[in-house]
């Protein structure tokens, strides 16, 4: 899948921005040039030999909060997507199977997630589990899992009748044989649209729930939450909020980009698209 | 002693606006080695019989033997190892969802031999359905509606099964395929496999099949050996299905 994935130019750009990204979620805390907590007298400075992308409203160097801060937040995004891919494709998948109890249970519960006003339950949680970043990227994850219960379940009940299951099935298939074998390959594409696009919701989340003192302490810094605090100051500095944004956008857009790579040569029309590219290079070359 | 039997059948779906009827009372058994054929049109209870028989539906009322196994109340288990010996195999009508399109013919003709524990490679049951081994590595999308609806016949041909059950197996293909797989058909029949052939075509059944049941509205109106249903038929459903077919004289000579 990976090599069929690199193939393609658009896989091959999306994993080049993922790798810089991740490498910079590794690194970044060992690069950043200042302390990123420490203050000082200059404060929203331009940027300048010794502060590269000026300093925010306590005067602390932005390149070294950005770049401290972009483990959590990129561990912060992944989390969620992991969170609600577990949480939500799982009971997807069986709800088609485990027979209709099991099906009306989850299918309002995912209802109720849906319902659910996001503020109280992120505050319900943290009372309940204390607060604390891993509480909250499953806080997240869990109110975004019916987004991927939704996409699962209805990926597999469009093959769960169709004649080649049940030829499987008539010869004697289980169900984790039926899932693994014909369902799995069907549900893949558009749950990795779907991941893509909750790894970027995660960023901007994981900065949205700084203001309410949940998950990420405010000082700490996070590339949603130097993003905030330059959209209080843009009268001063207005060009700052593009650097945090470039990379948030540079990521989401990298995921989506991935996304895109993974639905194009899963499946039969992938197989075909692959096809048809090996079928022009034989003519080229002969 | 029969190969399968079906007593006073009797098959519900439950319905927004009720129940419906959809099998009332079907006798029917069919011998090792017999050919049966089951005409009946849209909505008369065809398909809903063959996936009874295949345990894909729950049975009201009535019985179900197979290969000397009452199979009627059989719970998911015990399908599941019944199934695995590989008795009854099953033909869809649609040749074009009947193979998973994410799988090469090769997957698709291998899946039931491992489900069966064996390891062997599936290359004999290409041939035995005439079908050149180079087609293998291809997806269905690349292979004609003939081609695919002999490779569903080669599939399930591999758990070399006593019964197959054909729902409309050329219904849905040129007149060129449809012999084609007609004369497969009788090949089979000849080595001994017994065929349940559900069709709405007299035509396509007649040439083939030992015996012909009808059904109408869920009930069997007529069952006797092919020649004497064709020439005398009893049921006046029957005789309009005959009346419909004026090249049926022709094939079977009365």
């Amino acid at each position: 899948m990976l090599r069929r994935v690199l193939s393609l130019a658009s896989g091959r750009i999306a994993a080049g921005i993922l790798t810089f990204i991740v490498l910079l979620a590794v690194l970044g805390p060992l690069l950043a040039p200042h302390d990123p907590l420490e203050g000082g007298v200059d404060v929203l400075a331009a940027p300048s030999g010794s502060h590269w992308l000026g300093t925010d409203y306590l005067g602390r160097d932005v390149l070294s909060r950005l770049l401290d801060g972009s483990r959590v937040s990129v561990l912060g995004s992944v989390q969620v997507a992991l969170v609600a891919l577990v949480a939500g494709v799982i009971p997807g998948i069986l709800s088609v199977y485990l027979g209709t109890v099991f099906e009306w249970f989850t299918l309002r519960l995912a209802d109720t997630l849906i319902a659910l006003p996001f503020l109280v339950f992120a505050v319900a949680v943290t009372a309940l589990l204390g607060n604390g970043i891993p509480q909250a990227m499953l806080t997240v994850g869990i109110l975004i899992s019916p987004l991927f219960y939704r996409v699962s379940r209805a990926a597999t009940l469009s093959v769960a009748r169709s004649p080649y299951v049940e030829a499987a099935i008539i010869s004697g298939a289980s169900i984790g044989w039926v899932v693994r074998r014909h369902v799995w390959v069907k549900v893949l594409p558009p749950i990795a649209v779907a991941l893509a696009n909750t790894a970027g919701v995660g960023f901007v989340v994981v900065s949205s729930l700084t203001f309410l003192g949940i998950g990420v302490q405010p000082p700490a810094p996070t590339w949603g939450g130097v993003l905030a605090a330059d959209l209080g100051y843009l009268s001063f500095r207005p060009w700052a909020p593009l650097v945090p944004t470039a990379l948030i956008m540079a990521t989401v857009w990298a995921c989506n980009l991935l996304a895109d790579a993974i639905r194009d040569v899963s499946g039969e029309a992938g197989r075909a698209l692959l096809n048809s590219r090996a079928v022009r290079r034989r003519h080229v070359h002969s | 002693m029969s190969l399968l039997e079906i007593s006073d059948l009797h098959v519900h779906y439950r319905r927004r606006t009720g129940r419906l009827h959809a099998l009332r009372g079907v006798d029917l058994s069919i011998g090792a080695g017999e050919t049966v054929g089951v005409i009946g049109e849209t909505g008369s209870g065809k398909s809903t019989l063959a996936r009874a028989v295949l345990g894909l539906l729950p049975v009201s009322r009535g019985r179900i033997v197979i290969d000397g196994e009452d199979v009627t109340r059989f719970n998911q288990r015990q399908w599941r190892s019944f199934r695995r010996r590989g008795v009854v195999q099953y033909v869809f009508q649609d040749p074009l969802r009947s193979l998973d399109p994410d799988l090469t013919i090769e997957e698709s003709l291998t899946e039931p031999l491992r489900l069966q524990g064996r390891r062997d490679s599936p290359n004999h049951l290409l041939e035995r359905v005439r079908l050149d081994e180079s087609l293998l590595t291809r997806l269905p999308a690349e292979l004609s509606g003939g081609q695919r609806q002999r490779v569903a016949v080669a599939r399930a041909l591999a758990a070399e099964p006593r019964l197959i059950l054909l729902d409309e197996p050329v219904s849905a293909l040129d007149s060129a395929n449809r012999v084609r797989v007609l004369e497969l058909l009788k090949e089979l029949r000849d080595a001994g496999t017994a065929l349940l052939f559900i069709s709405h075509d007299l035509g396509s059944v007649a040439g083939i099949a030992d015996r012909i049941a009808v059904l109408h509205q869920g009930e069997l109106v007529e069952d006797g050996p092919t020649r004497q249903v064709v020439t005398e038929p009893r049921h006046d459903y029957t005789k309009l299905l005959i009346s419909s077919v004026p090249t049926l004289r022709k094939v079977v000579p009365a």
